[in-house]
């Protein structure tokens, strides 16, 4: 029996992660045929079969093996028989993947073990497969179904059940493994950056005096209703900045957007949960913004779902008269957004977040992506950029060359409201 | 006359006349080249040069030579410790005994035997007293019929008396009337005990109470010793039957080396009174002829190369270790298991092979019918016995060395315990004590197991004593397959065998098989049984043999409603050695073991199987199922309990299932 290995390769990496598995146990395998692919801190590696044989193999996609480990194994001197069994034991398999052989048309028929066990969980049987089936069968089918879309734990793993820990947001969450690069990167940043592991970018937004639809008063010399709006709708497309650091192999991802709003009259900071953020329309949103002020001056108690199920945090300080801020982050959260006033008359986005659940150039983007949606919500004006252009959208102010530059062939010509001719470009004719 | 005193031995010496010249020329010069070997060796151990100790015959060389040194070529001789004039004046090597006690590769076994285990072509010995009579009464059953005309000797001492297959050999000897010759030499000393105080009677009324024709002589009566050994041999020859020589002699040496007691003026009497030493005394001719002997061996052995055996050389056996995996699906007639093995054996007796056993021909034809039939088919080949264990053991260790494997039958598994001495010293030895120049295939089949009510000395299974005897292969039949293949592959390996039957399992019919499951065998020649789920992977692996295995296999239904698993049910066949491939092949799917076992569980079968598994695939999770480790009793309720049984299997296979329910 020859055993293949994963050598190490590099002195990052502790394990690899196994991402796709082109075969299945028993199979018969070629010399220098890709059997699995892993993922290391570096790359993703194809691990080839050194032999012609049978393969033995126990792994699953997603599962850890420590560097040095049995990733399979190549019986060359087995004969091609009838007797090759099927699929690798695994306790961790759900039924779906590594069950009875297809039955042949055989009755289905249980043991006493797993009847009791059906009979207590009401399962529908017709969901078990014909044959004989044992109650590791059945468990294995309740257990797929009560998991969260897993596959199966890793081969080795010393997480903590998420029962066992008392610090978890009570926002629903999924699990997601972070790649094994990310790790890397979050274990050699904890070591490196005695702060933590935040940082933080910003970016300017520049607005008109006047937005295209009129806010309510609280919002005249604000953008804070608008920097949740559009955040909330973007979130959907950077997710990882809807969750946060749960170890360090895994991060949680909120179910929900739930935008904080940081309310600090001097006395007391708050953070008021906008929950749902992403379904609301910019007038519902600020109606509750105004509600939530309501409800933090009033000085009631406040029910504690609003308090505690904050996804991520918006903080505006852009009335504070200040120019610069580093916004904290919450617990359980990756990113906290904060809102200065720049000199010119236009605002600034920090942005705060959790390095081992993103990157810098995510929350570039990001912040990139915001500022075009928030300056959307303006009349045009002059440009902001530091060069003078032809055409530009009447909407958004986008230039003929970002359009072009984001693929676009150029900016319709249409007749706008006052009669007078104007430009738009297809983002805005389509919208968002 | 039996002389069973010092005084009287002491009288006969002093009568003897000096050697006349009526004793052959060649026979002096034999008996000074036995003294010569024998005292170079001497000289060897005082020098360290030799392995292991020595036990002389000096005095007693013309018992050798009058009886070793008249046989013919293709005459057998067996004999014991003090063994080195036989072999020398049956064989002449005495350059191959030099070098096997010095323990070269030239030498007779290659130096492993040393001085008591000498083999070659016509002379066998052995240490442990009477333990090669049985072998020769079998050499001497094969040349009862062989147109060679050959017969068997057995060298004993009076002290060989005191041992039980002795007696046994005696009454086989003569109730089959094979042509063996019974030497005793008896010296009155058996190591430190007079022959008064260990033999009551005399030797001769023995040899008359086994009918056998008796002889006697002295080493001091040279010519007299000379004549009447030739009479013996020549009766024997003639006649085809069995005949004692009793030859009185006196060992002038300690028993081996410095553990002599004996009176030293009672030696130096027989050492002025011995007949070599007159001869040489008187006559300057032999001592010249003494001398250019003892030249020659001084000479033979300053000139020796030191060669030793390896141990690469040396560790081997016989046995069936490497088997090519060819997996094949089995099918079985439906006849009983009794029909089958009946059928099996027929068929090997047909092909040359002996069977023996005791009430095993018809029309009784063997306690459980296996035998049915085939001594009316094969009246030659298959023979009854007395209730004789241990010498038709060695009988059939005698048979299958001159070239016909032979079966014997045990009644009864609980007997085997009287077959140890000859499975042990003998049979399992043979191959590497003589270098590989001997094999025995003998086949001691047995049935064992509980179930009958048959109580403590009828039911028990014995066979963990049995496994891991060097160079014995230990086989389990069950009636999941039609044994025949099995015992006709025997035909391909020289090593003894045991082969395990199942009184419960001689009823039943062959498995038939059962849709969910599917019964291949790993390897045509003595591959395990593989049990397999057809349609679906299994949850355990269970290794049983036997009749427990076909229990297993009838309530694999039963097993999976009750047990909550799917077995995997592997069933070697071939015991020892055991095959832990299929069982690793298995477990990598399973990861799961349940051992069942016929025999109680301490240091059993089981036990070595879990071991290897540990060392192959450690935190495996093993359970092991036998019989208590009390006597079985006939109280067929109790007999149940404590032996293994489906309910107790369903049981460790529930708590196994409990334990992942409540790990998961």
């Amino acid at each position: 029996m020859i055993q293949v290995k994963f050598e190490r390769e590099n002195v990052n990496d502790e394990f690899v992660l196994v991402t796709k598995i082109h075969k299945t146990n028993a199979d018969r395998v070629e010399s220098d045929e890709c059997v699995l692919e892993v993922e290391t801190s570096k790359t993703i590696k194809e691990i080839l079969s050194p032999a012609t044989g049978r393969l033995v193999i126990s792994l699953n996609v997603g599962d850890e093996v420590a560097v040095g480990g049995i990733l399979f194994e190549i019986d060359s001197d087995e004969a091609d028989t009838a007797l090759a069994l099927n699929t690798a034991r695994d306790s961790r398999h759900t039924g779906a993947e590594s069950g009875p052989l297809p039955d042949n048309g055989n009755i289905r028929q249980l043991s006493k073990a797993a009847q009791q066990i059906v009979d207590r969980s009401s399962l529908d049987i017709n969901r078990l497969p014909t044959g004989w089936v044992t109650s590791e069968d059945v468990l294995a089918l309740t257990t797929a179904d009560s998991a969260i879309n897993k596959p199966g734990p890793a081969i080795m793993t010393n997480r903590e059940p998420d029962s066992a820990r008392s610090d978890l947001p009570k926002t629903m969450f999924r699990h997601e493994r972070t790649s094994i690069r990310k790790r890397t990167e979050a274990r050699n940043l904890g070591r490196a950056n005695g702060s933590g592991n935040l940082s933080m970018l910003a970016i300017s937004v520049a607005v008109g005096t006047q937005r295209l639809s009129t806010p309510p008063f609280l919002f005249f010399d604000s953008i804070a209703d608008l920097v949740v709006f559009e955040a909330s709708r973007l979130l959907h497309s950077f997710a990882e900045l809807n969750g946060f650091h749960l170890d360090d192999r895994t991060i949680g991802l909120y179910d929900e957007i739930n935008f904080g709003i940081s309310f600090d009259n001097g006395r007391n900071l708050k953070v008021l949960a906008m929950q749902n953020s992403d379904q609301m329309s910019l007038v519902q949103i600020q109606e509750k913004f105004e509600s939530l002020l309501h409800l933090y001056e009033k000085g009631d108690a406040i029910p504690d779902d609003l308090m505690t199920t904050s996804t991520v945090t918006l903080s505006d300080l852009s009335r504070s008269g200040i120019s610069h801020m580093l916004p904290l982050l919450n617990a359980n959260q990756a990113l906290i957004l904060g809102i200065t006033r720049s000199g010119d008359g236009g605002f600034i986005i920090y942005a705060s977040f959790d390095h081992r659940v993103s990157e810098g150039l995510r929350v570039a983007r990001f912040l990139t992506e915001l500022r075009a949606r928030i300056e959307s919500h303006f009349r045009a004006k002059a440009p902001s950029h530091g060069f003078v252009e032809v055409a530009r959208c009447s909407v958004c102010d986008r230039s003929v060359t970002e359009e072009k530059s984001n693929g676009g062939r150029g900016l319709l010509k249409l007749q706008i409201d006052n009669g007078s001719d104007g430009f738009i470009c297809r983002a805005c004719f389509e919208g968002w | 006359m039996n002389i069973i005193s010092i005084d009287q031995l002491r009288q006969l010496a002093a009568d003897a006349p000096e050697i006349s010249v009526e004793v052959p020329d060649d026979a002096l010069h034999k008996a000074i080249l036995i003294r010569e070997v024998e005292n170079q060796f001497l000289d060897l151990f005082a020098q360290g040069r030799m392995n292991g100790t020595v036990h002389t015959c000096v005095g007693q060389e013309f018992s050798a030579v009058a009886v070793a040194g008249q046989l013919a070529p293709e005459d057998w001789v067996t004999s014991n410790h003090r063994c080195h004039g036989h072999f020398i004046a049956k064989t002449g090597k005495w350059q191959g005994l030099i070098d096997e006690l010095m323990g070269y590769r030239s030498g007779a076994c290659m130096g492993v035997g040393s001085s008591q285990h000498l083999f070659a072509t016509g002379f066998l010995s052995n240490g442990p007293q009477a333990a090669l009579v049985p072998v020769a009464t079998g050499i001497a059953l094969h040349q009862k019929s062989a147109i060679s005309g050959g017969i068997a000797v057995s060298f004993i001492g009076e002290g060989t008396f005191g041992e039980g297959v002795l007696y046994e050999s005696f009454n086989l000897a003569s109730l089959w009337q094979v042509p063996q010759l019974f030497v005793c030499e008896n010296n009155l000393y058996s190591q430190s005990t007079p022959q008064s105080s260990a033999m009551a009677g005399t030797i001769s009324a023995r040899s008359a109470a086994f009918d056998i024709k008796y002889f006697e002589a002295d080493t001091w009566h040279v010519a007299d010793l000379l004549e009447i050994a030739k009479q013996a041999i020549r009766f024997v020859r003639a006649e085809r039957k069995p005949a004692m020589l009793t030859v009185r002699t006196y060992r002038l040496n300690a028993h081996s080396k410095g553990d002599d007691d004996r009176d030293a003026n009672e030696v130096g009497h027989f050492r002025r009174l011995d007949p070599l030493n007159r001869l040489l005394a008187a006559s300057a001719q032999w001592r010249t002829v003494q001398g250019s002997i003892r030249l020659e061996i001084a000479e033979y052995v300053d000139a020796r190369i030191t060669s030793f055996l390896t141990a690469d050389e040396y560790i081997c056996d016989q046995l069936p270790r490497k088997r090519p995996e060819q997996s094949r699906e089995v099918k079985n007639e439906k006849v009983r298991m009794v029909q089958a093995l009946n059928r099996a054996y027929h068929d090997a007796i047909a092909d040359g092979a002996y069977m023996i056993g005791e009430d095993i021909v018809d029309p009784y034809g063997g306690a459980f019918k296996v035998s049915k039939g085939l001594s009316t088919e094969f009246p030659s080949r298959v023979l009854s016995t007395p209730i004789s264990e241990s010498s038709i053991t060695g009988v059939g260790i005698g048979l299958s060395l001159m070239g016909s494997p032979t079966y014997v039958e045990i009644m009864f598994g609980d007997f085997a315990t009287h077959v140890f001495d000859q499975l042990i010293s003998n049979a399992s030895k043979f191959f590497n004590m003589y270098a590989f120049q001997v094999s025995a295939p003998v086949r001691i089949r047995t049935p064992m197991g509980g179930k009958r009510g048959y109580g403590p000395t009828h039911s028990q299974s014995l066979e963990k004593l049995m496994v891991g005897i060097d160079n014995v292969a230990v086989f389990a039949l069950t009636s999941l397959e039609d044994p025949k293949s099995t015992i006709a592959a025997l035909s391909t390996i020289l090593a003894p065998a045991v082969l395990i039957e199942n009184k419960v399992d001689y009823g039943r019919y062959l498995w038939q098989g059962m849709a969910e499951y599917t019964l291949t065998k790993t390897s045509p020649e003595f591959g395990a049984l593989l049990v397999s789920p057809r349609y679906r992977r299994p949850t355990v692996t269970v290794v049983a043999y036997g009749d427990s295995a076909r229990e297993i296999a009838d309530a694999l239904q039963e097993l999976f409603i009750e047990g909550d698993s799917v077995l995997e049910l592997i069933v070697p066949v071939l015991l020892h050695p055991f095959d832990m491939h299929p069982v690793l092949k298995s477990l990598r799917t399973t990861g799961r073991l349940v051992v069942v076992e016929d025999g109680s569980t301490a240091f059993g079968i089981g036990a070595e199987i879990v071991a290897q598994v540990a060392e192959n695939m450690p935190g495996t999770r093993c359970s092991r199922i036998g019989a208590a480790p009390v006597p079985i009793p006939s109280i067929l309720s109790l007999e149940k309990t404590l032996l293994p049984s489906i309910a107790k299997l369903a049981a460790v296979l529930r708590d196994t299932e409990s334990r992942m329910e409540s790990a998961s």
